[in-house]
């Protein structure tokens, strides 16, 4: 019986709330230096992408990722990848990075803890956050088109303005 | 279920979470959070009756943030309508504080010295295991439950732990006690002593039926110009006379070096590993061969054997022209258990793009695998992926792997991989897999005296639909093929099942 009240309760918050917020975390970047995630969020929204170098999905998205960074940058809009390789591939990540071109900050998660907190069960995960750090939508996995919708979320938020004055 | 979790833990933590939920309930900022995974399956392992078992498990991840405090709870439920393997517990629970310099968790946490040659706590989130034995399943991590404290500014770090690393391979109606049989207690450090060079070191002692095994660590990092990083750590067991950094095969070492370079549109990858008398049981150091995402070779890996391993592993990448990508890898792991035995891939994939809406990855992989009895194993495949209409996409992968198992007779094995997902953004992905093997320990019929050894096959749907941004359904029917499994470096096994599944996945 547990079990269908919480999956009947979950159904009924998913329509009325946001997915979470953003707690501000400290994180190496490539270049092993510590950073923390308020030092380097976007003005109006950041888009936090958790990949890892196995996963083919995450691969297929950063193109796309770099391509609405250019896009969106002058607007506010930062982009922010989390690595989850831990500790097999992590040499790889850096010269990924760069062979991917990657053009937004990278960010180590060696031991998951952000991966924990933020409750990721897939990969990708594509979070929309807003200026006050909310997370107003979720992708989990990628599909081509995908894209296409994260767009629209950018371009709602922009468009929207702060929170406070919706 | 038989939970012995330590007293003063338990009253701690109790004590913290009915504090801050009638206490913080009301305050603006606190924020609750919690996410759920329910799988549900009517089915059963292969050659196994009844063929319509069922089982239940649920994982609720509970979480209360306000500022700097966390509280966070996991419950897990697994319920199953053959033997009695059921169990309903707080799996964990813990409490963390945190401000710009300090950080203090009770409870259960996750934790890594240097890149986890003695130490590495993980968690393989959505991944569920599932003990063959009891037929019971359960959520995939390694976590401490202790208490850690931790001391950090942009420069320097200390951390200082003392906790029960969870032994995952037994499920939860194993007790605390065997669950968690040693008992750590560890102090790392580590400083950036000019721009772009750090160094750090550890101790830890772990505690096990009474015996005392004290382990060093000591790692250093660097940013050299041209985009040249370099890693290096070394661990050993100082229990004995041996003398410092001692490499011979008498002492227990673990030694782990790596280099990694990218210049414009290329990246190299270059790691190193010696293993000797390194059997912790509570760690899984880094292997040092490719995690791959390709299904015949993601079951092909090369388990770590800390005993005795040596070997390296090198990659690169380019991203050419019009958005290609080759990657090349080759990979080494030598052991010795009385007669020697050299594991060797290599590895290469091209990505190209054809256009904006349509790419293709094509690889080829050529291994030894002398520990596993496998010799002359070749693997290709090809990755499709095609967008059409608005939000309309398909994607194929078609996968092929054969080898000889070095047996009398020697066994020639096939495997194949076919799958076609159709998807449509953001809401719907449905899909056909089809695998198939000539593998004789998987052809045969455990329950005949015959041995059968047409090719087996195994054949599935699938169909994912999010519902909305924090609800997401999926579904399987048919025959899943299980084995060895990899992922985020850590391997497990995974079993076959024939039937129906259900996940549903909230965040909310």
């Amino acid at each position: 019986m547990n079990i269908l009240l919480i999956t009947l309760l979950s159904f009924l918050l998913t329509s009325t709330v946001n997915t979470g917020k953003i707690s501000d975390f400290r994180l190496n970047d490539l270049d092993n230096k510590s950073v923390r995630y308020s030092e380097i969020k976007g003005k109006k929204v950041t888009v936090i992408d958790f990949w890892a170098t196995w996963c083919k999905p995450c691969l297929r998205s950063i193109p796309k990722l770099v391509q609405l960074r250019e896009k969106y940058q002058a607007q506010g809009v930062q982009f922010l990848g989390i690595n989850v390789d831990g500790v097999r591939n992590l040499n790889k990540v850096k010269p990924m990075a760069h062979a991917l071109e990657i053009n937004y900050p990278v960010l180590i998660d060696l031991n998951n803890q952000v991966m924990s907190d933020l409750k990721i069960n897939a990969m990708p995960t594509i979070l929309v956050v807003n200026e006050k750090d909310e997370i107003v939508a979720r992708h989990q996995g990628y599909r081509p088109g995908d894209e296409k919708v994260l767009e629209e979320e950018i371009q709602k938020l922009l468009t929207a303005g702060p929170p406070d004055e919706k | 279920m038989k939970n012995k979790t330590p007293q003063w833990v338990k009253l701690c933590v109790s004590a913290s979470w009915r504090a801050l939920l009638l206490c913080g309930y009301g305050q603006a900022a606190a924020q609750i959070s919690a996410a759920n995974i329910i799988e549900y399956q009517v089915g059963n392992l292969p050659f196994t009756a009844p063929a319509d078992a069922t089982t239940l498990y649920e994982q609720l991840l509970l979480s209360y943030q306000y500022r700097g405090l966390r509280a966070a709870g996991r419950f897990e439920l697994f319920q199953y309508s053959g033997a009695a393997s059921d169990y309903r517990e707080l799996a964990q629970r813990s409490l963390r504080w945190e401000n710009e310099h300090f950080a203090l968790a009770a409870g259960n946490f996750y934790e890594i010295f240097g890149r986890g040659l003695l130490l590495r706590t993980y968690e393989i989130p959505g991944t569920i295991l599932e003990d063959a034995g009891a037929r019971i399943r359960y959520g995939f991590y390694r976590d401490l439950d202790g208490l850690l404290l931790k001391y950090r500014t942009r420069i320097f770090e200390v951390k200082a732990l003392r906790g029960r690393p969870l032994f995952n391979t037994l499920p939860p109606n194993f007790s605390y006690g065997d669950r968690h049989p040693n008992l750590l207690h560890g102090v790392e450090a580590n400083l950036r002593f000019v721009k772009d060079w750090a160094v750090g070191g550890g101790y830890l002692r772990n505690s096990r039926e009474g015996e005392i095994a004290n382990y060093g660590t000591v790692f250093i990092s660097g940013n050299l110009p041209f985009s040249l990083q370099l890693y290096s750590e070394f661990a050993q067991l100082l229990n004995n006379d041996d003398r410092l950094f001692d490499f011979s095969a008498r002492s227990a070492h673990a030694f782990y070096a790596s280099a990694n370079y990218a210049a414009g549109p290329f990246g190299f990858s270059l790691e190193a590993k010696d293993y000797d008398n390194f059997v912790l049981l509570f760690n899984d150091p880094p292997p040092l061969i490719r995690e791959h995402a390709y299904a015949v070779l993601n079951r092909s890996t090369h388990i770590l054997q800390p005993r005795n391993e040596t070997g390296w592993q090198a990659e690169a990448f380019g991203h050419l022209e019009a958005g290609h990508t080759l990657t090349l890898n080759a990979s080494r792991a030598e052991n010795d258990f009385g007669r020697g035995t050299v594991f060797q891939e290599y590895f290469a994939e091209l990505d190209v793009q054809f256009n904006e809406r349509a790419s293709a990855k094509v690889f080829l992989d050529r291994s030894e695998d002398p520990f596993n009895l496998e010799e002359s194993r070749n693997a290709g495949g090809l990755y499709l992926q095609n967008e059409w209409g608005k939000n309309w996409g398909t994607v194929a992968d078609v996968e092929f792997q054969n080898f000889d198992r070095v047996l009398r007779p020697r066994q020639k094995v096939e495997n194949y991989y076919a799958a076609l997902t159709l998807t449509r953004a953001p809401k719907l992905s449905a899909g056909v897999i089809w695998e198939r093997t000539t593998d004789p320990l998987l052809t045969d019929h455990p329950g005949t005296e015959a041995v059968e050894t047409r090719g087996r096959n195994w054949l599935a749907g699938t169909l994912g639909y999010q519902y909305s941004n924090s609800f997401l359904f999926s579904l399987f029917y048919g025959k899943r093929r299980g084995g060895p499994a990899c992922t985020s470096g850590i391997c497990y096994e995974v079993l076959d099942f024939e039937g129906f599944e259900m996940r549903i996945t909230s965040n909310f």
